[in-house]
């Protein structure tokens, strides 16, 4: 029995120690890259004039997302302090500047979409549907890539910055 | 185990946690990286192993539909069963939970807590969580399930004191469409089921299911019940079990309305009760019902709110026939009836940065725990009747805030206060710090303590000397993720008990007065593979003690579990295979007779097997599953939860149960 548990714990050491030994940069987490991402999205980003105080950044059906992008509350974007808010329903969506829509809320795409029309409001999913948000987020390999929906930013007035289109992997325009 | 062990390993980790903590410093800070910089950047995949959904900070345990489906589990005790450090024990009635510092029989209610999305279904005059064929769902309507092991007063107040287990329903898209499926296993037992489920364009769900499940359950042999006068052990017929089973839900927006229904009957062939006679009908029925309405909504971007409506009800009735009637009473019969309902009302606020708080207040009115046993002559008519009224108003109130330091470091500090109109106030405290030194490595180092309130039976059986009993629980818990689909996890955990109910022969009552200690364990590796192959093992160690400091009775020292599950003929069928280790335990002491004390029974060690094949596809809406329970037909016995001896003299310390089984269901959806 003895013998038995210190094997184990031999074992566990074994495998923390042989991980944390690496000289290897510190990989970051999908989750907060994307909100590294998201975050960047409203930076590089031009919005209309508005006198709100707070620039919200809002995250439906992604709590993961939705912790990672806590770091960021407080920062700037158009002069405006970021405030993060973890929804759970619509009720509040128009209220936000950045929408991030996680997989378990694809299903209510549709009506998300409806409900914000022509609001100055950046939706940005994880999932390959480009057509009907400003954003999507894609692994590539080892890293995120992005995709830019102008004819949706045109239509929700907001207006990405050259160095943000520059490093989109694929931009979709009509004209 | 030796605590000098015990000790080591906590250095060891200790140490790790230090070497984690001196190259914390290195992570770097995304938030002024520049852009161009972080699109070169690679990243660690999200898991994709099923991540816990609960916040609390132990070492959940995680099973979800492919798993229900892959391993052929049928009720939440074929569930807890593959679980991490976990095991059940049957006595012909019930099944009951054993984990970290509980096994007895008796042990198991009021102490774990079952929920259905959300609403704890234990009824209000046992507390028991039902887990067999009396629980209220079918596990073809489950999602997922989780184990919380470890306190939840912090959160649930009473009951959660030692373990959550966390239901949650499928929704109606999953089916979409209507499923037919019927079943048939040995012991002549066949059940049936009628599921609709659909998803609206408008975006309401609806799920519908109805279910009857008989089984005949032929002839048992007792050896304790071996002699000419009680038919040489053979219960005849006595092992029938019949259930009914509703449920129904329904949510559009943030509205959710969901209801359950049981009514289970069952023949206990055990003679459970010393005055009654072997191999007469002994008949139980537990009914159990639920309503519960949510309307969840966000006031604004930095306040949420769930407010909740519940009902519940519970009916036990029972038939017995006394072995010797020379008093005039021939029968007994039992009718306990519980009814309670309440209202709770959480708030989730992000109004400071770096803080998350929930909060709120909760009113359960258990307002009918009513006992009533009726004696019957050898006529059927009523010799005697006893009654008993019970009830009980609590409120509650919680808060917790989740409070993150810097990227690695968060705490989470709160605690519930429970009020109950027949007891002192009592405050339940949590505190624990998160640690993610790396995007693949969890460090939870957690304090609780966590409480139990006396329930109507233990009011109605020990009368003023009910009272509240106490845990304190200390836990580390590592999880490591070496790929998306590699996960280690690991616990190490100690929990006090104080204030159970002892038998004191001085004061010739029971006192609380009696507390006790375990530690242990736990590991776990789970891994999966693109093809469809998941592999999940992993072993627990635990030393649980009793209240005179001695081996708690049924509860080994080691636990291990192994699961795998693949593919085969190109895909279209998944083989599950399931071997699960229970170490040696001690069964119950039994009643002395003749002056003398027996030794205490040790069940040696036992190892089963549990294989299922299932269809991966549908062929024309038809897909079905085959199980084959106890695969190499081992014979084998539990802890039994009765400690007289009949006639025969011959103790009752162990059950036997089942050989090999077989079960197959075939479902059709259209």
């Amino acid at each position: 029995m003895r013998t038995l548990f210190l094997l184990v714990s031999i074992w566990l050491a074994g495998i923390v120690l042989a991980d944390s030994g690496g000289e290897r940069p510190a990989a970051i987490a999908e989750a907060d890259m994307k909100a590294a991402y998201i975050y960047n999205f409203g930076a590089f980003t031009e919005w209309p004039e508005s006198n709100r105080i707070s620039f919200n950044i809002c995250t439906l059906g992604d709590d993961k997302v939705g912790r990672s992008l806590r770091r960021y509350e407080g920062k700037l974007i158009s002069h405006r302090r970021v405030v993060v808010a973890r929804l759970s329903s619509l009720a509040a969506i128009s209220d936000c500047q950045i929408l991030f829509i996680g997989d378990s809320e694809l299903p209510n795409l549709g009506r998300i979409t409806h409900e914000l029309g022509q609001q100055a409001v950046l939706t940005v999913t994880d999932a390959p549907v480009l057509s009907q948000v400003g954003a999507v987020i894609m692994p590539e390999g080892q890293r995120l890539a992005f995709e830019v929906n102008l004819d949706y930013c045109k239509r929700a007035n907001l207006k990405p910055q050259s160095n943000l289109l520059r490093l989109a992997k694929s931009i979709r325009k009509s004209d | 185990m030796r605590f000098g062990t015990l000790k080591m390993v906590f250095v060891l980790i200790g140490l790790q946690l230090a070497g984690g903590l001196a190259c914390a410093g290195t992570a770097r800070d995304l938030s002024d990286t520049p852009f161009e910089q972080l699109v070169q950047q690679e990243i660690v995949p999200a898991s994709r192993l099923a991540q816990q959904i609960s916040d609390s900070p132990s070492a959940v345990a995680i099973v979800t539909a492919d798993d229900i489906r892959a391993y052929g589990y049928r009720t939440i005790a074929d569930v807890i069963n593959g679980m991490r450090g976990l095991y059940t024990t049957y006595d012909y009635r019930y099944q009951y939970m054993g984990g970290r510092s509980f096994g007895v029989p008796g042990d198991y209610a009021g102490r774990i807590m079952l929920m259905i999305d959300g609403y704890a279904t234990q009824d209000s005059l046992f507390n028991q969580a039902y887990i067999d064929n009396s629980g209220l769902i079918d596990l073809d309507l489950v999602e997922r399930v989780e184990y919380v092991p470890g306190t939840g007063s912090v959160t649930y107040g009473s009951n959660a004191m030692l373990g959550i287990i966390n239901i949650v329903t499928r929704q109606g898209r999953s089916f979409n469409g209507t499923q037919v499926a019927g079943d048939v296993f040995s012991h002549g037992g066949r059940k049936e089921r009628l599921t609709y489920g659909k998803r609206f364009e408008n975006g309401a769900d609806v799920l519908f299911s109805v279910s009857a499940l008989d089984v005949n359950g032929g002839n048992r042999y007792f050896p304790a019940y071996d002699t000419p006068a009680t038919n040489n052990g053979i219960a005849e017929g006595r092992d029938w079990e019949r259930n009914k089973r509703l449920f129904g839900k329904f949510s559009y927006e943030g509205l959710t309305l969901e209801g359950a229904y049981v009514d289970r009957n069952k023949a206990v062939p055990t003679n459970p009760a010393y005055a009654t006679a072997f191999n007469s009908l002994f008949a139980i029925r537990d009914e159990n019902a639920f309503l519960n309405a949510r309307y969840e909504s966000d006031l604004g971007l930095s306040l949420h709110s769930s407010t909740r409506f519940y009902y519940g009800q519970y009916v036990y009735d029972a038939f017995r026939e006394f072995a010797d009637d020379s008093d005039g009473e021939k029968y007994g019969q039992r009718r306990f009836e519980g009814k309670w309902w309440g209202l709770d009302q959480k708030f989730v606020g992000n109004w400071f940065k770096d803080h998350s708080l929930v909060f709120g207040v909760e009113y359960r009115n258990d307002f009918r725990q009513n006992f009533r046993w009726r004696y019957l002559s050898a006529a059927h008519e009523t010799v005697r009747t006893v009654q008993e009224d019970y009830a009980r108003r609590t409120i509650s109130l919680y808060l917790t805030d989740e409070i993150r330091l810097n990227d690695q470091w968060s705490l989470n500090i709160g605690a519930r206060y429970d009020d109950a109109s027949d007891l002192a106030p009592n405050w339940s405290p949590r505190l624990a710090a998160i640690y993610r030194p790396a995007a693949e490595t969890t460090w939870k180092a957690s304090y609780s303590e966590a409480f139990r309130m006396p329930n109507a039976n233990d009011r109605s059986t020990y009368g003023a000397m009910a009272a509240p009993e106490y845990v304190a629980a200390s836990e580390l818990v590592l999880q490591h993720e070496f790929t998306p689909r590699l996960r280690f996890t690991g616990s190490l955990y100690r929990y006090k008990r104080s204030r159970q109910l002892v038998y004191n022969a001085v004061a010739d009552d029971y006192l609380p007065e009696g507390s006790s200690t375990s530690r242990g364990l736990e590991v776990e590796l789970e891994r999966s593979w693109e093809s469809g192959v998941r592999i999940r093992g992993s072993m627990a160690w635990q030393d649980a003690s009793n209240v005179q400091g001695a081996q708690l009775a049924n509860a080994p020292h080691v636990l291990g579990k192994f699961n795998l599950t693949f593919p085969v003929l190109a895909d279209q069928w998944r083989v599950g295979f399931e071997g699960q280790y229970l170490g040696s335990r001690l069964a119950l002491v039994q009643e002395e007779t003749g002056g003398s004390i027996p030794d205490q029974k040790r069940l040696g060690a036992m190892a089963l097997a549990n294989l299922t094949l299932s269809s991966e596809r549908k062929w024309y809406g038809f897909s079905a599953s085959f199980s084959i329970r106890n695969l190499f037909d081992r014979h084998y016995e539990v802890v039994s939860p009765f400690t007289w001896r009949p006639a025969s003299d011959i103790p009752q310390e162990t059950l036997r149960m089942d050989g090999r089984s077989y079960w197959f269901q075939l479902r059709c959806d259209f």
